[in-house]
């Protein structure tokens, strides 16, 4: 079973505050849905019909009056035509629901979970509401009960603890399920990892150069890009930008070329790539699986040479393995880092 | 007429249907819990025989003098005896070695990965249902570089694959990194784990300044 939302996957690239804010508003009006349920659910009274009044006078409110929260505040909590209290639990459950939203949103991000818990917490909070305030309905408001059979307030009762019963078991299963893939991920990651700098001690370390540079071609017995004319995208504007190599290039392919992120290296791209392997760490490249291409692998190299003593080598190496897949959907980086010295 | 209070075939056929559909729900939601719960186990488990196995042969290799025998399935390496409780220690005065031998074995239909050390009798490590045949697999640093003095003055080293069938003694004396790819199946789940080991005490030897000409 696959829950990620993908479709939400550009809206996870803006900031948390202004998600926050757009889900602080709607879970707002949400909150003000819920304190209708509240009133007239026990009254017996359509939720949807008849528009929003005024509870004494009976009149129909307007736009200035169901402003969430900031309505009760700034009328400072009364009737703008009757001047009658109005009571402070619907700016309190307002604000609890768009309490209860904005914590769960950044506690769990834009995932399922975050849906599931704010709803099914939101969901109690009506039911808890109309428990509570059916309580203290004057009894001529409210209308006889005489019909048999279930109130919608049992059947609401009864899904909640169904839900508080059956949930745990599904979400328990799944995210053990979820934690044990990620898991794996991470260990294949590592292996990838501690792979490169094993390669790389091999190495003598003045020789020791950066992924871009390699791929561009500079250094002894490395070939420079000759394609440039013949391909295009990606591939090679990673001659020109670091950025753009940093963001998007790996060196774990698979037996054609592809790689992460569903790229395919073009094929001349890749037999200078394989020659420039082969001639720079001395093995042949060998093409990973396919369940390989989760992973993108780079590698950093920063000179950590004193200027006073250049004799004695010293390179920081990182290596970087970032995991996208569908158990890590906001992608994860694994980093290793070790020095790497000659003298 | 009197009237007898029961339940009329109707009722209890509804009552019926209603409880079976529901027992069969459940028992659906069991089982599948059940077998998710399996996987899980199965997947935590593969994961932590994967990891600790790995480190514990890489930790054993960072320690190896000596290659004396490389299979697709076995290695077998001298390696420096380490004092007890101090397991990341190198001692360069210490000349104890122990032989380390790992071995995957097919047995009754299972895969059985051995640890040999010394003379005592081989130690299981673990069993999966299915391994690739192709676990070890050595880097001859070339030939070439012997002419040199130095191998500063080299580029780049350059490696071949260790031919296995032929067990050439002065190849497999000049193996300093060996790659290590588990592709394990168990009853319930599948890893694909690749990785290398670097072992740098035989390194170091082999690219000592005019080590060959001694």
């Amino acid at each position: 079973m696959d829950f990620s939302l993908y479709s939400l996957e550009n809206l996870r690239t803006l900031p948390v505050w202004f998600v926050s804010m757009i889900i602080a508003g709607f879970s707002s009006l949400l909150g003000s849905f819920i304190n209708v349920c509240i009133y007239r659910i026990p009254l017996g009274n359509s939720i949807v019909y008849p528009r929003s009044r005024c509870t004494t006078c009976d009149h129909v409110l307007e736009v200035p009056d169901l402003i969430p929260i900031f309505s009760w505040i700034f009328l400072s909590g009364k009737c703008r035509h009757c001047g009658a209290k109005v009571s402070p639990r619907y700016a309190c459950v307002e604000a609890l629901i768009v309490f209860v939203w904005v914590l769960s949103f950044i506690s769990f991000g834009l995932t399922l979970t975050f849906l599931i818990t704010a709803v099914l917490i939101s969901l109690f909070i009506t039911v808890a509401g109309i428990a509570i305030y059916s309580k203290h309905i004057k009894k001529d408001k409210a209308v006889v009960n005489d019909k048999k059979g279930l109130t919608f307030i049992e059947i609401l009762f009864t899904a909640v603890i169904l839900a508080a019963v059956v949930g745990p078991f599904f979400t328990s299963n799944l995210t053990d399920r979820a934690t044990a893939a990620r898991n794996r991920e991470r260990i294949q990651a590592y292996g990838l990892a501690r792979e490169k700098l094993q390669e790389l001690r091999c190495l003598p370390a003045r020789k020791v150069v950066s992924d871009w540079l390699i791929y561009r071609g500079e250094g002894s017995g490395l070939s420079k890009n000759i394609f440039r004319d013949l391909i295009f995208g990606i591939w090679a504007e990673m001659d020109d930008s670091g950025d753009v190599f940093w963001q998007n290039m790996t060196d774990v392919f698979t037996v054609d070329g592809n790689c992460a992120g569903d790229e395919q290296m073009p094929p001349q791209v890749f037999e200078k790539f394989k020659n420039n392997f082969k001639n720079y760490y001395g093995f042949d490249y060998e093409p990973y699986p396919d369940s390989y291409r989760m992973f993108r692998r780079t590698t950093k190299v920063e000179d950590m040479t004193k200027s006073d003593n250049p004799g004695n080598i010293l390179k920081r190496v990182v290596v970087t393995v970032e995991i996208k897949s569908r158990a890590h959907v906001n992608g994860y980086k694994i980093r290793l880092a070790t020095y790497l010295g000659d003298s | 007429m009197k009237r007898y209070k029961a339940f009329t075939l109707i009722e209890l056929l509804i009552a019926f249907s209603i409880s079976t559909i529901l027992l069969g729900a459940i028992y659906f939601f069991y089982i599948s819990f059940v077998k998710t719960g399996n996987k899980t186990r199965g997947m935590a488990i593969l994961n932590m025989v994967v990891n600790n196995k790995l480190e514990r042969i890489s930790k054993d290799l960072k320690y190896a003098v000596e290659l004396t025998a490389l299979y697709p399935d076995r290695i077998s390496f001298k390696r420096q005896k380490l004092p007890d409780g101090e397991l990341s220690v190198f001692d360069l005065e210490s000349t104890k070695f122990e032989t380390i031998e790992y071995s995957v074995k097919k047995e009754d239909g299972v895969v059985n990965f051995y640890r040999q050390s010394g003379f005592d009798s081989p130690e299981k490590m673990f069993n999966v249902r299915q391994c690739n045949s192709e676990v070890f697999r050595g880097y001859v640093l070339m030939a070439e570089r012997e002419q040199n003095s130095s191998l500063k003055k080299l580029p780049f080293p350059s490696f071949r694959t260790f031919d296995t069938h032929s067990q050439n003694s002065t190849d497999l004396a000049r193996i300093p990194i060996i790659k290590i790819s588990m592709e394990l199946q168990t009853r319930v789940d599948k890893i694909f784990m690749v990785s290398k080991v670097f072992m740098p005490m035989i390194y170091s030897r082999l690219v000592e300044p005019d080590w060959n000409t001694e």
